[in-house]
């Protein structure tokens, strides 16, 4: 399986600063999206540092760091000790420098090896799969209202009007030790991956969502469409969203891998 | 033709039978071959049979493969097959044992291998069909062997594991931190690698030149000088001199600058100033901004400083937050009890906003908390007694404190009680688009805050049922291994009876514990005097 996909960020209509970051890498298979907060513009730092970390470790050696958890594959394994390695990078950095203290993110990552698909997550920015026009959650939102949506103290709708929809029961770089939460999916030709911060879960439905990048022409497409229409709604927040489509590898894709090799 | 050869064909000495020592019989209707054998005249052969056979025999041999049709044969296809099995094993040991597991590839490999060579030795066995077996097994053989060792080896390298804090995420995290600009954290990193590494070595150098670019020139030469107890690298020789003597003759600048900057710095002789206070020095981070001791130099008098930093706060909200923190901090400042800290001033500074109160000398009662240091029950009763009495006259002045919890509650050297905090947790908690806030532990929240609901005096006095009741048993009422099995249980599990706890306080306590704790808002003490007035009745 291969995957093509594009990514966008928008500081929205009311924040001075845009404090997400995001990193996708079509060959690793690798996205990432994440959303940071702490006082004066530590936000930025935290999901700046926390993606920089994931990406470094990817693209460097990827040996396995800490505890092994044999009930997943090896590849969930490396998307965990990537995470692990950037919470460490965001909880020194919070400790050692007094205007960063308290600084912390949310993250969401997953990685496609063959058909199988690692996500890791901690906090409330999310991972959805589109197949078959339906539109799945892949991750469980780390957040306040989330709990007390699954404890039944309050329905979905109240939860969407609450006050306390933006605290976070769980973050990256706010203790020294924070393990993520680990799932894995096969993947088939023509499913979709969306991965999103809440300032566009907040503010686009996600009937919304499917319709737009299901009428959308490519992954730019998509993104920017995304965007638009949060921005449209209100965009009280920093915007991202990665929409990455996956496609099986046909036989000849290999002709063309050679031709591009002869054509530089 | 290939020959098939037999044992077992008879041979006679020719001077036996000339001198008619064998009978006649013998050679009855058979083919006599009569040929040399003698040393010297005929040759010995070496045959698959026997060592040593005549030439006679031989052909003796040759005669009777011909008349019984018994020779080995080398079917046309025999070559042809033998390619295609080469090539079929070559084909099964590149695509099909890469994919299998290694158990499973030994048995199928293995399995191949019998029944190839079980069908040549049968085929030349039973028809006399000559296959050469041995380059197709040999393929086969000698592929799986390198196949299954390669993976080996591969598997065996990616399980090189990485401790967190080896010499490669050391380097990993330290560019990272350089790359964000935290270039001491990148240092406190690279120094921790071997620096008689070369690539270490390059990583230092380019540390340094950021320094240099950032005016940190003193950091600069404190990395060079670290480069170079491995001995010299590139032109830090020069760098060093160059930049030691900049920075005798030159101001350091600040790294980065940031709108605080101007009020309070790091490390400067000027003494920064907050409205008219002198800032002395920093106490302590609170959850709106950093808590400092401060000198009212008018009245010569010690106050602390609370900060509330605008940057915290998104633009938009600014305003508002703002006209609530000053409100807030009016009403505040207007309670006036012998058991609240009294707010002297509140002002606002550039960026800051701040507030000026009493300091408080003594501890909070977090410390009161713990099984081994727990208060006598006479003192429990008094301390919550006088908190009971203040919230009475804060909740009748209408202000919800919202945050009671044994760290907001001080007791001074002096024996005093004081409630600190009043209604500014109020502030930051209702300011709507504050994203992210990590919540600390709820163990005290009340289950209508929990639910999200509106909260009013009696959310206050369920907290403080939480507070006494940890100071008398030592334990908390409600506990959870993770945050939401903890709001269930504030929400909806009552709590273990305080008196199995703590067997030895009063009989009268355990009912008021239990109605502070009272899931139900109507069911509680609805005002805190009549708190208080029941706790003090405990005492006689």
């Amino acid at each position: 399986m291969y995957l093509t996909a594009n990514g966008k960020t928008d500081q929205g209509r009311v924040r001075t600063n845009n404090e997400d970051s995001f990193y996708l890498d079509e060959k690793m298979g690798l996205l990432v999206v994440a959303d940071g907060m702490g006082g004066h513009a530590s936000g930025e730092t935290a999901s700046n540092l926390a993606v920089n970390v994931i990406r470094d470790y990817f693209q460097g050696q990827q040996k396995i760091i800490g505890d092994v958890d044999r009930s997943y594959s090896e590849a969930t394994n490396k998307l965990n000790c990537s995470v692990r390695l950037a919470n460490q990078a965001v909880y020194e950095a919070a400790q050692n420098s007094p205007h960063l203290k308290g600084m912390g993110t949310t993250i969401v990552a997953v990685l496609l090896n063959g058909n199988k698909l690692s996500i890791a997550h901690i906090g409330d920015s999310r991972a959805y799969l589109i197949r078959a026009g339906n539109m799945d959650q892949l991750t469980d939102d780390h957040s306040m209202v989330f709990e007390q949506v699954k404890r039944n103290l309050i329905t979905q709708e109240e939860a969407d009007q609450s006050e306390m929809k933006n605290i976070l029961t769980k973050a990256l770089g706010i203790q020294a030790q924070m393990e993520a939460d680990l799932d894995e999916l096969t993947v088939f030709d023509s499913d979709i991956l969306l991965l999103c911060t809440d300032g566009l879960s907040n503010m686009v439905t996600d009937k919304a969502a499917l319709d737009i990048i299901a009428s959308a022409a490519n992954a730019e497409a998509a993104c920017d469409a995304l965007i638009q229409t949060a921005n449209e709604n209100g965009g009280k927040d920093n915007i991202t969203a990665i929409v990455g489509f996956i496609q099986k590898k046909k036989w000849y894709s290999v002709l063309f891998k050679f031709m591009e090799f002869f054509r530089r | 033709m290939l020959i098939s050869f037999n044992e077992g064909i008879p041979y006679f000495s020719y001077f036996d039978v000339v001198n008619k020592k064998i009978a006649p019989d013998v050679f009855k209707d058979k083919i006599v071959i009569i040929a040399q054998s003698a040393a010297g005249l005929g040759a010995m052969q070496v045959t698959p049979a026997a060592v040593n056979v005549p030439p006679g025999t031989i052909i003796a041999n040759i005669i009777e493969n011909i008349l019984n049709d018994d020779h080995i044969v080398r079917p046309d296809w025999a070559a042809i097959l033998e390619l295609i099995m080469i090539l079929l094993f070559g084909l099964y040991v590149a695509l099909v044992i890469p994919q299998l597991k290694a158990g499973i590839s030994a048995i199928v490999s293995l399995v191949l291998l019998l029944a190839w060579m079980t069908t040549t030795f049968y085929l030349f066995a039973a028809y006399g069909y000559w296959i050469k077996a041995l380059y197709p097994a040999l393929v086969l053989l000698i592929g799986y062997i390198v196949i299954v060792s390669k993976r080996y080896l591969l598997t065996e390298k990616a399980k090189d594991r990485m401790e967190a804090d080896s010499v490669e995420t050391n380097k990993m995290l330290g560019l990272s931190f350089q790359g964000q600009g935290l270039l001491d954290m990148a240092f406190d990193k690279f120094r921790k690698c071997p620096v008689d590494d070369e690539s270490v070595k390059e990583l230092l150098y380019n540390l340094g030149l950021d320094f240099e670019r950032k005016r940190m020139f003193n950091k600069a030469v404190a990395v060079y000088q670290h480069i170079a107890q491995a001995g010299t690298f590139k032109d830090i020789d020069e760098r060093i001199k160059k930049l030691t003597t900049a920075g005798e003759t030159m101001i350091f600048g600040l790294s980065g600058a940031r709108k605080e900057a101007t009020v309070i710095m790091d490390n400067t002789e000027i003494k920064p100033t907050l409205g008219r206070y002198e800032i002395v020095k920093e106490l302590g981070r609170g959850a709106m901004g950093t808590v400092f001791l401060g000198k009212d130099p008018r009245i010569n008098r010690e106050v602390a400083i609370k900060t509330l930093r605008y940057e915290e706060i998104d633009s938009e909200q600014i305003d508002e937050v703002k006209k609530r923190f000053f409100r807030e901090a009016e009403a505040a400042g207007r309670l006036s009890h012998p058991n609240i800290v009294t707010i002297y001033d509140v002002g606002e500074d550039y960026d800051i906003a701040y507030l000026a109160m009493e300091l408080l000398d003594g501890s909070d009662l977090a410390k009161y908390t713990k099984k081994e240091n727990l208060l006598p029950v006479k003192e429990i009763i008094r301390i919550v007694s006088c908190v009971a009495s203040a919230l009475d006259y804060a909740h009748a002045n209408g202000i919800v404190h919202r945050d009671i919890k044994p760290a907001n509650i001080m007791v001074l050297n002096n024996g005093e009680v004081k409630v600190a905090d009043f209604g500014i947790a109020r502030v930051m908690a209702t300011s709507k688009t504050q994203t992210g806030v990590v919540l600390g532990t709820p163990s005290y929240m009340s289950p209508e805050q929990i639910a999200g609901k509106k909260v009013d005096g009696r959310s206050d006095l369920f907290s403080l049922g939480v507070v006494l009741y940890e100071l008398i048993s030592g334990e908390k009422p409600f506990n959870g291994d993770s945050i939401a099995t903890l709001m269930y249980n504030i929400t909806t599990t009552a709590p273990q009876a305080i008196i199995e706890l703590s067997p030895g306080i009063p009989e009268a306590m355990a009912p008021i514990v239990g109605k502070l704790l009272s899931k139900d808002v109507e069911a509680r003490y609805q005002t805190g005097k009549l708190l208080a007035d029941d706790l003090l009745a405990c005492l006689n």
